[in-house]
């Protein structure tokens, strides 16, 4: 490079404002330019000798070389910064060997060998409608002519995309054969159209093949991913247009696709993420198309992250919870009691983990006939603040928890009186009440000894709301909005197991109601688990925080 | 050697925030740098610093250096940049009070006053404490209480957003940030009526009773614990149901249908579950619910026409009662125009049967037969209940050896008969 | 002669802060751990400390993850090309303090949104953010900048994805991190920014909106020191200073396309500037309509087809806005609108230079002209992961990611993106060039519009 005069002038300045010293210089030229200055330079003024430094380099074509060793030795000076950038030193672009991008991922444009029709033997255009639903329609005449004898089938539309990383965009859809669409084009629902850019004059192939394996939904639980300020709305106005947002429309299992990459696009909220599914994903094949029809449970998971979160867990201390069926993980033997004690060390050990857990404030309570508070003393929610919390709950439950501390704080075991401590809890809850706080019960027994005193025909009777558990417990979600999960401490089959090897007799009030536990639970959108190991209540904090499920159906 | 200079070019941000005239084009601030820059030569320059230079009393011009480029001060060659003009926002909207700068706008003003009249500065605004809207002092809300007090409201309580003075302010009995009014205080933590007589406070009164007649503009509203409350369960025992206190459960039985069909229709249904839905739009169960407890039982036409006396009244109703109330309506009609041509069905295959089955007596001594009930069955006919009524005080040939021919019309119709002498007055059920 | 005034730029751009996140992972792929990563800190700040050049630059934890770290630059002008270039140069050097220092202790870097690597226990809980703060003077500023950032905040989303991988599987949504970033929240329109008032104005979207604080928000208008507000006729210049700052864009990898993001988010912030000096204001978008754009946009990155506000309230005026959507459009497309309709002047005062911003507005004029390309490092991403093995899949990131933390000037999607379309990219740079050359802007002078 022959640099010219102010160029030559920009980098004299720099290396003087650096170097202020011919000693400056000569230190910067010896280390970081391998040379003697002695045998470039004759002057020993610092101004001459910058100047003969740079145009001798120059001349040697060496001017980058000069600048980059100036800088080196001094990375910081202003002046000699931007001559790195001015003079392209400290911009160089490197010269890097790419990868090759393989040839599979290339543009295609070939239908698939079973391919129905293509984008070459229609034009698209839209079908106007306020939902987003996976709908097309094609002429009566054109199926024929395809082969299709249904007027109604799924198929899979396979689209070329943009994108390098997923070349093709599967989307299933329902086909529909009528006589008002005019041969020769494809009228598919707008928003559907927009959302894949097939409405926007795109020269993108696409082809269109049967779905071949469709597999009835049974259950789904969908995961709500906007934030929404009035969720009650929001819930309304899906349950109101429940056929038009659910009904008969497909997800599409692409490969081996997990829950987590299953979607469910709806106008206006986005898309849903899929949360649960019956039957599982790993039970169908790949390119499965499953379907929400009229017989699919259909509900919505609501993402409470910004909820703190009230618990109240509810021991069960009755007399049935000293039979010893309950078989640990050990394989062996205990009492119920020491059961249901192993699910309160897990809910409580849990409470303290981050990430996830929003369990804010806890309270327990221990019922048989009669309540009583376990902690804290008083009738309220306490909060979790600390370790130090933790630790004072672990030595309260060991106080309160053997016989002797049933004794004083004198909780009367028989009978069950379920009705009872679900109304103090929800006292206890309401006591402390927050605006939208999470309201939780986990109810830990074994069900026994309880008598259902309602004629399961009985309609219109008047009766105390603790009549029933189970609509009691309605009556809780929906006068308050608290979830009651049930965790059942053993079950029919253990009992029976275990009156086979006990010698005496059969008492009705010992067997273990796993059905009353799974009504209330289900009354009060909760869940219901059926063993009280860490793995299964782990799921219980999994749903904590993330929110409430709404049924939709 | 020649050796040409190379300008320098100093960054500065112009920063006239205490200068007060606006400079918003190149122009203005060519005029503005004539006066200030021969004042600038020999000044130090220092990345970071500051050039001051005042013009007139008050009003200053600053530069704040953004990079000297290694000049330590200002020279007849120095070039400058100026990178920003940091200066006061153009007072488009101005405080109608003090004339600064005036974001925030009385909404109530707007309607009122003429245009740019309703902007306020941040010391002119006025807020009410729970809520984002500014507020003149002539506009703020007043207090809502039931007193009609001349207050100003203060705050805003957390439950009801309704709009409060001082006097009508509780906390939250765990957090004082948050505050509610009286009345949503009373509602949330107030205690059961029944436990307080009792002498007893501990249970909340979460429940309140629904029972509301015609003369009462509000509904009772007893608070309850879950203990005292009385539930009427008009959607199952397994579900809640609408909630009343001692003194209003005795009275039901007596109340105007009118009333009782209101407050079954205007409470909240439960959720359906596992395809079970809880509508009452059915109108044998809403006769079974009347009838219960009540001296006397109502019939169809009654029924339907008692609902339909509720048609002014629905349109005070939420959308989704109303919704209900149409549903029912529908519904109920649909089932009494239904009524007489089953009845007339039945009536017939009952009589043929009979003919075939007992004699032609027997036959001809069915008068006539009401359908008192019907039944929905999940997964089988729905069962319904007749009363037949007979022109003879005797049911025997109807019943037959061991109830065998009653038995077999009864598994025909899906139905249960009861039979009814007519011959006397009033008619007599025959047992 | 005086001194000669040769430059005015009316309504320019402020300083600019980063904190440039990385994830501090083992040779196998797995996060650090809190001894290692102290242990990598230690090292990588003493490096630090020994270059001058570096002064201010610093290692942050903002995460209490101790695989995710911060690099954070002070508050730096970025008003010229030299100026940027001198930013990257630090941060590429800053950065490389860390490599070193992950080095010696047999570490690596990755800079993306979670791991793509290896996961941890079936939950990404280490997320990797960079974080830009924006200078801001004024109250009125704070409110005009950060609703534009809201209005916009879907299109800026979708171009910033980087999380698209994890753990070696290629995840249904771009930004993995977003999706399940429980301390995520939309940012809700504020009518009326008023520091005096902030404690009202905090407890009011606390009670509506259920935040607890406004800098959850993905745009957070107290970023800095918002102090700095109250007092009107404060020092420019300093050390600490008031900003807006933006929460939502995953960890990138390459420079160049930092830089891009930085000047596109300067000019954002210059016309807000603009319009908080003319005493205009911004019509709001509705939080339900930016919801769902949102969603979309972590869903699909550059290709989200964005949807036009279809729930505006019934209390507010029906005037069509500048920047209004009145139909469906796809980010990239609605990203470019965005810099021709609007942000054009403010980058001739940037001197902006087309090749800065062709990490962004490359791909993206290729993505409208309907080109097969790489938006953004998230297909990119998404692109390693189906096309090769997994072991090779690792390897070349790991060997890429190298090379481009330790490059400034490299930039692999721009090249591949070249290397696709030769013919058709030249066409667009020199159409660029044409848009940025400074005689296109009548107001190259500094004009305020009337």
């Amino acid at each position: 490079m022959a640099l010219i005069g102010p160029q030559r002038a920009q980098i004299v300045k720099a290396l003087i404002d650096a170097f202020p010293s011919y000693a400056d210089l000569r230190y910067m030229v010896s280390m970081h330019l391998d040379e003697n200055i002695e045998t470039i330079v004759s002057s020993i003024n610092v101004r001459d000798c910058a100047l003969e430094l740079v145009v001798k380099m120059d001349a040697q074509g060496k001017i980058k070389e000069l600048i980059r060793g100036a800088l080196d030795g001094n990375e910081t000076n202003p002046l000699l910064v931007d001559c790195g950038v001015d003079f392209g030193v400290l911009t160089a672009r490197e010269s890097v060997t790419l990868p090759p991008l393989p040839k599979d991922l290339e543009e295609v444009a070939h239908p698939a060998p079973d391919a129905l029709f293509t984008s070459r033997d229609v034009e698209v255009t839209a079908l106007p409608s306020e939902y987003y639903r996976e709908e097309c329609l094609i002429a009566i005449s054109d199926a024929r002519r395809w082969g299709i004898a249904d007027n109604s089938l799924y198929v899979i539309l396979s689209l070329q995309t943009l994108s390098m990383g997923k070349p093709v965009q599967q989307v299933p859809l329902n086909l529909r054969a009528v006589d008002y669409v005019r041969s020769g084009s494809l009228r598919i629902n707008q928003q559907l159209g927009e959302s894949i850019g097939l409405l926007s004059h795109s020269k993108r192939f696409w082809s269109v093949c049967k779905a071949r394996d469709i597999v009835p939904i049974k259950e789904i639980v969908f995961e709500l991913r906007v934030e929404r300020a009035r969720v009650d709305e929001e819930i309304r106005e899906l349950r109101g247009h429940y056929q038009d947002i659910f009904l008969h429309r497909p997800l599409l299992r692409e490969g081996h696709a997990s829950l987590r990459d299953l979607s469910f696009q709806v106008h206006g909220l986005g898309y849903f993420n899929v949360h649960a599914i019956q039957p599982p994903l790993d039970t169908c094949n790949s390119e499965t198309l499953l379907l929400l029809d009229d017989k699919t449970t259909v509900q919505l998971l609501v993402p409470h992250h910004k909820s703190a979160v009230d618990m109240v867990i509810l021991v069960d201390v009755s007399g049935s919870m000293t039979i010893e069926d309950y078989v640990g993980e050990d394989g062996l033997p205990h009492s119920r009691l020491d059961g249901m004690k192993l699910a309160l060390e897990t809910l409580i050990d849990r409470c303290l983990l981050s990430g996830g857990c929003r369990v804010s404030r806890l309270a327990i309570l221990a019922f048989g006939s009669t309540t009583a508070m376990l902690y804290p003393t008083r009738p309220v929610m306490e909060e979790l603040t600390s370790v130090e919390k933790i630790k004072q709950i672990r030595v309260a439950l060991r106080q309160n928890l053997s016989d002797d501390g049933l004794r004083v704080l004198k909780v009367v075991r028989n009978p069950t009186n379920i009705a009872a401590v679900l109304s103090a809890a929800a006292d206890v809850l309401n006591r402390s009440f927050l605006e939208e706080t999470e309201k939780v019960l986990v109810l830990l027994s074994d069900g026994a000894n309880w008598d259902e005193k309602t004629d399961p025909g009985a309609e219109g009777e008047i009766v105390s709301a603790t009549e029933d558990p189970a609509a009691l417990a309605d009556s809780l979600h929906a006068n308050s909005g608290i979830r009651i999960h049930t965790v059942g401490i053993s079950n029919e089959e253990a009992y029976r197991l275990y009156r086979k090897k006990a010698t005496h007799e059969t008492i009705s009030g010992l067997t273990p109601n796993i059905p009353l536990l799974r009504n209330i639970a289900a009354s009060a959108e909760g869940i219901f688990f059926e063993s009280p190991d860490a793995k299964s209540l782990n799921r219980l904090f999994d749903e904590l925080g993330r929110g409430a499920i709404y049924p939709l159906t | 050697m020649l050796e040409m200079p190379v300008p320098a070019v100093v960054q500065v941000i112009c920063d006239l925030r205490r200068f007060y005239f606006n400079i918003d084009n190149q122009k203005k601030m060519d005029e503005l740098w004539e006066t200030i820059n021969e004042r600038l030569v020999g000044r130090e320059l220092r990345t970071g610093s500051e050039l001051g230079v005042y013009i007139d009393r008050g009003k200053l011009v600053r530069l704040w250096v953004v990079d000297a480029q290694g000049q330590t001060h200002v020279t007849p060659d120095t070039i400058f940049h100026i990178t920003d003009i940091v200066r006061n926002p153009q007072l488009v909207y101005r405080c109608r009070t003090c004339n600064n700068y005036g974001p925030f706008r009385c909404m109530d003003c707007v309607d009122t006053r003429p245009r740019g009249q309703e902007r306020l500065c941040s010391t002119h605004a006025k807020f009410v404490e729970g809520r984002w809207r500014a507020y003149c002092d002539e506009h703020l809300p007043p207090c809502r209480c039931f007193s009609f007090c001349k207050d100003t409201a203060t705050f805003c309580c957390e439950h009801c957003n309704g709009f409060y003075g001082e006097h009508y302010r509780t906390s939250h009995p765990h957090d004082k940030t948050i505050d509610y009014c009286q009345k949503c205080y009373d509602r949330l933590f107030g205690h059961c009526s029944v436990c307080s007589t009792e002498g007893r406070s501990e249970s909340l009164g979460t429940l309140r009773c629904s029972f509301k007649s015609w003369d009462m503009a509000y509904p009772c509203g007893e608070a309850l614990c879950w203990k005292h409350a009385l539930q009427w369960k008009i959607w199952g025992p397994h579900q809640h149901g609408i909630t009343l206190c001692e003194r209003h459960k005795r009275l039901i039985r007596n109340s105007n249908p009118k009333d009782v069909l209101a407050m079954m229709i205007t409470t909240r249904p439960p959720r359906s579950r596992h395809g079970k839905s809880f509508s009452l739009a059915n109108l044998y169960r809403l006769r079974r619910l009347l009838k219960r407890d009540r001296t006397e039982s109502l019939s169809f036409e009654a029924i339907v026409e008692t609902l339909h006396a509720l048609s002014e009244q629905s349109k005070a109703w939420d959308k989704y009662a109303q919704q209900r109330y149409k549903e029912i309506v529908n519904s109920c009609d649909k089932t009494l125009q239904e009524i007489p041509i089953r009845q007339n069905e039945m009536l017939a295959k009952i009589r043929e049967y009979y003919w075939d089955e007992v004699s032609k007596k027997a036959a001809q001594a069915i008068a006539w037969l009401t359908i008192e009930d019907r039944y929905v069955r999940p997964g089988q006919p729905d069962l319904f209940f007749l009363a037949v009524q007979l022109t003879t005080p005797s049911k025997r040939p109807y019943i037959g050896i061991g109830g065998e021919t009653v038995k077999r019309i009864e598994s025909q119709l899906s139905a249960r008969l009861d039979f009814w002498d007519i011959t006397v007055t009033p008619p007599r059920r025959i047992d | 002669m005086p001194p000669k005034l040769e430059k005015v730029i009316i309504n320019g751009s402020s300083r600019h802060r980063l904190y440039k996140g990385f994830l501090l992972l083992d040779s196998n792929g797995y996060l650090a751990n809190e001894v290692l990563s102290k242990r990598i800190e230690e090292n990588a700040q003493q490096r630090l400390l020994q270059r001058l050049a570096l002064t201010g630059f610093t290692l942050e934890r903002l995460s209490d993850h101790p695989a995710v770290m911060h690099v954070m630059t002070p508050f730096l002008p970025l008003f010229t090309v030299k100026q940027r270039t001198l930013f990257i140069l630090r941060l590429v050097a800053a950065t490389s303090c860390l490599l070193e220092a992950a080095e010696e202790a047999s570490c690596q870097l990755a800079a993306a949104g979670v791991n793509p690597y290896r996961k941890e226990d079936e939950e990404p809980r280490a997320l990797c953010a960079d974080i830009h703060q924006i200078e801001v003077y004024e109250e009125g500023e704070v409110e005009r900048i950060y609703n534009l950032y809201r209005q916009f905040l879907p299109e800026l989303l979708a171009i910033s994805t980087h999380s698209a991988v994890y753990g070696t599987s290629v995840q249904k949504d771009f930004s993995l991190r977003m999706r399940v970033n429980l301390a995520s929240y939309l940012p809700r329109y504020i009518s009326q920014f008023s520091e005096q008032h902030l404690e009202h104005l905090e407890l009011f979207i606390r009670k509506k909106h259920k935040l607890s604080n406004l800098s959850q928000m993905d745009i957070n208008p107290l970023g800095g020191d918002p102090s700095a507000l109250r007092k009107p006729e404060r020092p420019l210049l300093l050390k600490t200073a008031a900003a807006v700052e933006l929460r939502f864009i995953d960890a990138q990898c390459s420079f160049p396309f930092i830089r891009a993001q930085v000047i596109l988010l300067q000019a954002l912030a210059m016309h807000g500037r603009e319009l908080a000096r003319v005493g205009r204001r911004l019509f709001p978008v509705s939080d339900e309509s930016l919801d769902e754009n949102k969603a979309l946009a972590l869903h699909s990155g550059g290709g989200a087809v964005l949807r036009p506000d279809s729930y505006r309230r019934s209390d507010e005026p029906r005037k069509s806005s500048t920047y209004e959507r009145k139909e469906p459009e796809v980010a990239t497309t609605a990203l470019l609108k965005l810099i021709e309709d609007t942000l054009l002047d403010a980058l001739l005062d940037l001197e902006c230079e087309p090749w800065e911003l062709y990490p962004i507005t490359l791909g993206a004029e290729l993505r409208r002209r309907e080109k097969r390309c790489f938006a953004n490092y998230a297909e990119y991403q998404q692109y390693l992961c189906t096309a090769y093995p997994e072991e090779r899949f690792i390897a070349i990131l790991q060997e890429q990611t190298r090379l481009l933390l330790s490059s400034s000037t490299f930039d692999i999607i721009c090249d591949y993106n070249r290397q696709l379309h030769q013919k058709l990219a030249q066409e667009i740079e020199s159409v660029w060039s044409e848009k940025l050359a400074p005689h296109h802007s009548s107001e190259s002078k500094g004009e305020a519009p009337c």
